[in-house]
């Protein structure tokens, strides 16, 4: 029944570049109908995760269990039920949406008309404009076009909003949610925890070719067994306060500008640290309180930050 | 086969939009062939004119009307009135103009360039030997041509003297003839062209263009920016991605042998069976030559910046020196060697030889086989090297 | 200001210099240019004596050592006899021999190899030579008209060795290293730079706009010197050449025609609105102003049409000024002064007016 359920696995995956060991055995599977998301800093691994599961790449070793078949690599015939979306995408220039979208249909045996296409990616009145002369996010939405274009069982997609502005992202958050009530598996990689966090029904998180932690977005949150996380302002502190109160909350984390306090009960430990602030006569500035995310996940795993 | 339309239908579409393309494909080759027509193709007589000063004695009436300098003069002006005289524009003294005066202006025109020559015929008594003096300007080709014209005109004029004076008679005189040789013994070909003879080169011109610029450019641009990885994460057989590239690369270049052919049809008149099965051999061959010549750069040079840059400085010697042009056979030193090991220099060659237009300096084993050694050492080394990545990791 | 234009000087000329297309179109290419077209003018200029190939028919009437006797005058010739017609033909044929001399009844006919057009016509002038000779000494003719030939002598300078088509290659390829130089700087700097927004971030900046133009056009005299050099260095190893050169003269002639070609760029870029029009337009009117200013074939040969639009190429004066200051053509210092002058002037406005036009920043 379990096997059923499994879109793709990957069992003690390995890839090397040389002495550089990218993907370090790491095991996973991705649930079908869900979306799967592999969070994890730039290097990471997980562009080589993606790529061997894409076809681009070959292993070094592992197993690929692919809708239930093992396979040495990702061939032809696998490659037909995937959609890609590149981490960089380019496409030729003097071609226009329309041509580019029927040119990729004829790289499959099935494919959905172009039509259905450009509606679901809201490019329809840009069918016939040059690729060259579309937004930074529209030309990323005809990249999901285009991934789309032979109604693939599982998506993959590498880093898709990068180089986006907000609006853009949201559009295509919003994109990808469509995708998944459409009843596609999708499998993510980012390393933006907001929107793994978002859009993610399980997260992988990987540091150094290998998994860290795994679990629902919520899961991964609870499990740090911290409510709230209390941020102000590093400016007014002396080396002295910081270690006094490194004494106090051992997990306290410093960045350049700010300190967090990862706390249970809120109020009790708001009103210490005013008290103790008044004592020491330091000043908290920017004092904000907000729930943990998932870059706390990453930050009490590795000690650094997921943009670091 | 739909892919294979689909990549050959794109690659056709993005050139047919690019204006700077289809200059360069298509309108480039036949701006250098009409130059090259121009300035060696034997035309150039019909557009010259030679601007002549003749510097003739003061006319007294009591000299003679048959004295040299009076001959001379007779036969300048005809000349003048002859159909030659489009070739010529003679210059002579005002009335009233004195002739050192006229001759010192002359020359000053002659050194500015307003003049190719100065012919200065000599005040002489009767029977007197006539000193005829040519000034010219060596540093100017035309000046040096037209010296060589009226020497050789003054020269048939001292026969003429001679028999006339009765030194000699028109039999006895040693009869001066040249020609030219028939170049192909197997052909009837009347007349050696520049223009045919040029053509074969011009092509091979084109189609080391596609090989070399247009698909080495496509594929490392595209390999540049990730394009090609983004098609193989598609079902989308290599050879179906390079049969629709090779689809286009055939079609522009027969567009490009039926425009150069036409255009050489047109404009010099020449006279080719291009439809000769051992010259679409040959044809097919140079392309094929080209595009494994720029398989071999791709696989070697990774670096998209770098590609533009090597491929054209491979393209001018291999052009130049592989005889596309000009003969390059009497070529000598190190010089030499590059056309030796040119794979351009025996396919072009080959091309002549199998149009009938001129016998292949090289033997036609080594047409075929020295181009073949280039094509299978290229894809062998290709084979090992080539790389679709950017920046070249597998 | 001296400082913002030290500065923007120094890092413009490495940016450059840094280019591998700089490199190659500024210092390659001409050096290309050189190796072949040398080659092919020097190959058949003056390397070797011309053979001919000596036919004696049955009939023959002239005498073979009076024969003999007129070719050895000629140093330029070399002789052999063949034993037949189909011999000699072949080797003319195969490059092996330049004319074939055919000796008849009181006959002399030269024949030739067509497809050496660079060499013919010389050829040709050769046989009459010796045909005019034989005939004096042969029938005791009487040379009643003789000629002298009197080359009128350049003012300045001497030309030096060798053809003249030869020699102004030289000056021909230093001129298309300052046109590599300069053309493209105005497009890429006023086009491609704001076009990516560098020009609005210097706008940002409180630079001095004329210390960047003038750091600009400073930027490009190093890679215009470079290939200056390379010319006249590889020309007299490879070549054996060297030139009588004005060098006061020559080294302010290379800054201006630098500036000139940048002028014509200026020009390019009022026409042009995006970068790749722009550069693709440039490098269109580059190749053109190769073939039609002389610098490989003498402008005289071209129908009279195509010389009055080489009228119109700044290239011609460039490569026509620098023949005069390197001694292979007649120094005309007024021309040279006018023409100079003038285009000059008229670059100079040019690259205010799209200085000044350009407003430093993309749409």
């Amino acid at each position: 029944m379990v096997e059923n359920n499994k879109a793709v696995e990957i069992i003690n995956l390995e890839k090397s570049y040389g002495s550089l060991k990218a993907v370090a055995g790491i095991s996973f599977y991705v649930k079908k109908g869900q979306i799967f998301t592999l969070l994890g800093p730039n290097g990471a691994g997980k562009t080589t995760t993606i790529e061997i599961l894409e076809g681009l790449k070959e292993k070094d070793g592992g197993e690929i269990i692919f809708f239930g078949e093992t396979v040495a690599k990702i061939s032809r015939k696998e490659k037909e039920e995937i959609g890609v979306l590149l981490q960089k995408n380019n496409y030729i220039e003097k071609i226009k949406v329309k041509e580019i979208l029927k040119m990729f249909s004829s790289f499959y045996k099935k494919s959905l008309s172009t039509s259905d296409i450009l509606k679901k990616i809201a490019l329809e009145d840009k069918k016939d404009s040059f690729v060259e002369n579309l937004s930074g996010g529209q030309q990323q939405r005809l990249s999901i076009g285009l991934a789309l274009i032979n109604d693939p069982k599982i998506l993959y997609l590498d880093e898709p909003t990068t180089g986006l502005d907000p609006q853009a992202r949201r559009k295509l958050w919003g994109l990808i949610k469509d995708l998944k009530k459409a009843g596609k598996t999708i499998f993510l990689t980012t390393h933006y925890m907001e929107e793994a966090e978002r859009l993610s029904d399980y997260v992988y998180i990987m540091d150094q070719g290998k998994i860290i932690a795994d679990g629902s977005p919520e899961n991964l949150i609870d499990n740090l067994g911290k409510e709230n996380v209390i941020v102000f302002a590093k400016t007014s502190f002396a080396d002295s306060a910081i270690e006094e109160l490194q004494e106090t909350y051992p997990g306290l984390k410093i960045t350049e500008t700010e300190i967090s306090i990862y706390v249970k009960d809120l109020s009790s430990s708001l009103t210490e640290l005013i008290n103790w602030a008044g004592e020491k006569e330091v000043e908290i500035d920017n004092l904000k309180i907000r729930r943990p995310n998932l870059e706390d996940v990453f930050i009490e795993l590795t000690g650094k930050g997921l943009r670091d | 086969m739909g892919a294979i339309r689909s990549i050959f239908l794109q690659h056709l579409r993005q050139h047919l939009r690019d204006k700077y393309s289809i200059f360069w494909n298509l309108i480039f080759p036949l701006i250098i062939m009409t130059i090259l027509v121009l300035i060696f193709g034997g035309q150039i007589e019909e557009n010259v004119t030679f601007r002549i000063s003749i510097v003739s004695p003061e006319v007294e009436e009591s000299t003679a009307d048959n004295s040299y300098p009076a001959i001379i003069n007779t036969v300048f002006e005809s000349i003048e009135a002859s159909e030659e005289s489009r070739w010529f524009q003679f210059y002579r003294k005002e009335e009233n103009q004195s002739r050192s005066n006229f001759l010192q202006e002359e020359r000053k025109k002659l050194e500015q360039g307003e003049r190719e020559l100065v012919l200065v015929i000599p005040e002489v008594e009767w029977g007197e030997k006539v000193q005829l003096e040519i000034h010219r300007q060596p540093q100017r080709q035309l000046s040096l041509i037209a010296a060589d014209v009226i020497t050789s005109i003054i020269n048939e004029l001292n026969k003429e003297i001679n028999i006339t004076e009765g030194n000699i008679s028109r039999d006895e005189l040693i009869n001066v003839s040249s020609r030219e040789i028939a170049i192909m013994e197997s052909e009837s070909r009347s007349d050696f062209s520049f223009a045919e003879f040029l053509v074969p080169g011009i092509i091979l011109f084109s189609f080391l263009i596609s090989g070399l610029e247009i698909f080495v450019e496509k594929i490392s641009s595209m390999r540049a920016r990730g394009i090609l990885k983004r098609y193989f994460a598609t079902p989308l057989k290599a050879v179906e991605y390079f049969s629709g590239i090779l689809g286009f690369i055939i079609l522009l270049s027969s567009t490009q042998v039926v425009l150069i052919y036409g255009w050489a049809k047109i404009f010099f008149d020449i006279n080719l069976a291009i439809f000769r099965p051992k010259f679409i051999f040959y044809m097919l061959f140079s392309l094929i030559v080209s595009i494994a010549l720029g398989f071999l750069l791709l696989s070697i040079v990774k670096n998209k910046e770098s590609v533009g840059v090597v491929t054209q400085a491979v393209i001018y010697p291999m052009a130049f020196l592989g005889g596309m042009f000009f003969e390059v056979s009497n070529l000598s030193g190190v010089i030499s060697l590059a056309a030796k090991i040119n794979p351009m220099y025996y396919l072009v060659n080959g091309m002549r030889d199998a149009l009938g237009i001129y016998p292949s300096p090289t033997p036609v084993l080594l047409n075929i086989l020295v181009p073949a050694i280039w094509m299978f050492g290229s894809i062998i080394i290709s084979s090992y090297k080539f790389s679709w990545n950017p920046g070249g990791e597998s | 200001m001296l400082k913002q234009y030290l500065n923007n000087t120094k890092t413009l000329t490495l940016s450059f210099l840094r280019n591998k297309e700089t490199i190659f179109f500024v210092l390659l290419l001409p050096f290309l240019f050189m190796l072949i077209f040398g080659s092919l003018y020097s190959g058949s200029d003056q390397s070797q004596p011309d053979r001919l190939l000596i036919y004696y028919s049955d009939q023959a009437t002239i005498e073979q050592d009076k024969l003999e006797e007129v070719i050895n005058e000629n140093q330029s010739l070399t002789f052999q006899y063949v034993s037949s017609l189909e011999v000699g033909e072949e080797l003319l044929r195969n490059y092996e021999a330049e004319a074939l001399l055919i000796v008849g009844d009181n006959s002399l006919e030269f024949a030739f190899n067509p497809a050496r057009i660079q060499d013919n016509p010389a050829l040709e002038q050769q046989a009459y030579s010796i045909a005019r000779e034989i005939n004096l000494r042969e029938n005791n003719l009487n040379e009643y008209l003789e000629t002298v030939i009197i080359d009128t002598e350049s003012a300045t300078t001497a030309p030096a060795a060798g053809s003249t088509q030869f020699l102004s290659l030289f000056p021909g390829l230093i001129a298309l290293g300052l046109a590599s130089s300069g053309l493209f700087v105005i497009v890429e700097v006023f086009i491609y730079y704001k076009e990516k927004g560098v020009l609005k971030r210097m706008a940002a900046a409180p630079i001095n706009k004329n210390a960047f133009v003038l750091a600009l056009i400073t930027s490009r005299m190093p890679a215009s010197i470079l290939s200056m050099f390379l010319i006249l260095a590889a020309s007299r190893i490879i070549f054996g050449v060297s030139f009588a050169i004005n060098w006061l003269l020559f080294i302010p002639y290379i800054f201006i025609g630098t500036v000139i070609m940048m002028g014509f760029g200026a020009l390019i870029t009022l026409f042009f609105k995006t970068a790749d029009s722009a550069f693709q337009a440039a490098s269109i009117l580059l190749t053109i102003m190769i073939f039609f200013s002389g610098i490989y074939f003498p402008i005289e040969f071209l129908p009279s049409y195509f010389q009055s639009l080489s009228r119109f190429l700044p290239l011609t004066y460039l490569a026509r000024g620098l023949q005069q200051i390197m001694g292979v053509s007649q120094l005309k210092p007024f021309n040279l002064a006018l023409e100079t002058g003038g285009l000059l002037i008229l670059s100079i406005i040019l690259i205010i007016i799209v200085a000044k036009k350009s407003r430093w920043a993309a749409k």
